[in-house]
């Protein structure tokens, strides 16, 4: 059985002029990259020309890599930062609807009348309404399950600085939900009532 | 607005990593699934190509020019020796080039001094003038500061005396 090359050999490869090698590297990686994407709140038809962009930039400073930190956590720096970029340009056109005053107030059985693909799409909806810089820092802890050095490193920011903005995200996720979204809270409305 | 105020300084309620993992599960369950190992393979080749293609035909301006210029200069200095003198026409012709090349290093180099002195009393005026403003426009700046502390006092003074003299309507009112 062959032994897979490992990401170093092959990025050591791509530089040493057999450009062909980078495609091993970019279907290893590509789910993490759409996923990450789609969970930053790119749309699910727009996460492919995230993921192509992400791998072409890696692509472009791939001489910049350093091993001293896995592959996976440079991935997730540039797709982060890519997301970020597409929905900036795309901001015009997916600009938050005020909410409706029938989801405002959903009931207590609402909640049982989502279907999961609908509490998605809720989610997303509060995500998006949360700033950028404490959204970005709760995606990455709260769904990606990354721990607090390696958001760090990602976001390239000290870890006291996302230790307190997660805390603030957590606080304004909380806040969002018991206003606008009761039916999403853990339980739904009912454990309110 | 009081409760952001309270979230932005702090003070408002974490609920906890475990809260959030539980509101945040579906998402946790998502997956996508993007095969663009072709397009991104087509589009690196893409970009590598016209670079190669750029470098080659930036080098390939100078061969040319080189290969056509050399038999030529060389046909000229070969017809010069062959004269009768020819080699002393092109020792004068040598040092005529190196004297024009020694007038034009000599001009630039007058023409930067000359640049040099003149704007150094300018700048040193300059710094002056500085110097000797600095504690007024220090003074300006306390002046604008305090000003402007005094300002939000008052309008905050005048707010509160309206907001005490209006009436609540039934409906609900600055109250």
């Amino acid at each position: 059985m062959p032994i897979e090359p490992t990401d170093i050999e092959l990025i050591r490869e791509v530089l040493a002029g057999k450009v062909e090698r980078y495609e091993i590297l970019v279907r290893r990686y590509q789910r993490l990259v759409a996923t990450a994407a789609l969970r930053m709140g790119i749309a699910a038809h727009e996460v492919g020309d995230v993921a192509n962009e992400v791998f072409y930039k890696v692509y472009r400073n791939l001489a910049r890599y350093t091993p001293e930190h896995a592959l996976s956590t440079w991935l997730y720096r540039i797709t982060v930062n890519a997301a970020l970029d597409h929905k900036r340009a795309r901001r015009h056109e997916s600009r938050m609807e005020e909410i409706s005053p029938t989801m405002a107030s959903a009931g207590p059985s609402a909640h049982d009348q989502f279907s999961s693909g609908e509490r998605v799409r809720l989610l997303q909806e509060v995500l998006g309404r949360i700033p950028e810089h404490y959204r970005t820092p709760l995606v990455l802890a709260h769904i990606e399950g990354m721990p607090l050095e390696e958001i760090a490193r990602v976001l390239e920011l000290p870890e006291g600085t996302i230790k307190s903005r997660l805390f603030r995200a957590r606080a304004l996720l909380k806040d969002l939900i018991e206003r606008h979204y009761p039916s999403l809270a853990p339980g739904g409305a009912e454990a309110r009532s | 607005m009081m409760k952001r105020l309270l979230i932005r300084l702090g003070l408002s309620r974490d609920p906890g990593p475990r809260w959030v993992d539980d509101v945040l599960a579906p998402l946790r369950e998502t997956r996508a699934d993007a095969d663009v190992a072709a397009s991104v393979m087509m589009r690196v080749h893409a970009s590598e190509s016209p670079g190669i293609v750029v470098i080659a035909t930036g080098s390939r301006f100078p061969l040319v020019a080189a290969l056509i210029g050399a038999p030529l200069l060389l046909g000229a200095i070969a017809a010069l020796v062959a004269s009768g003198d020819g080699f002393f026409d092109l020792w004068n012709t040598a040092l005529a080039l190196g004297h024009v090349a020694w007038v034009m290093v000599a001009s630039v180099v007058e023409f930067c001094g000359n640049i040099l002195s003149s704007s150094a009393p300018v700048a040193r005026a300059v710094a002056r003038v500085f110097e000797t403003i600095a504690p007024i426009l220090r003074g300006a700046g306390l002046i604008a500061a305090a000003w402007g502390v005094l300002s939000i006092l008052f309008s905050f003074v005048v707010f509160a005396q309206a907001r005490r003299n209006s009436s609540a309507g039934p409906h609900g009112g600055l109250r």
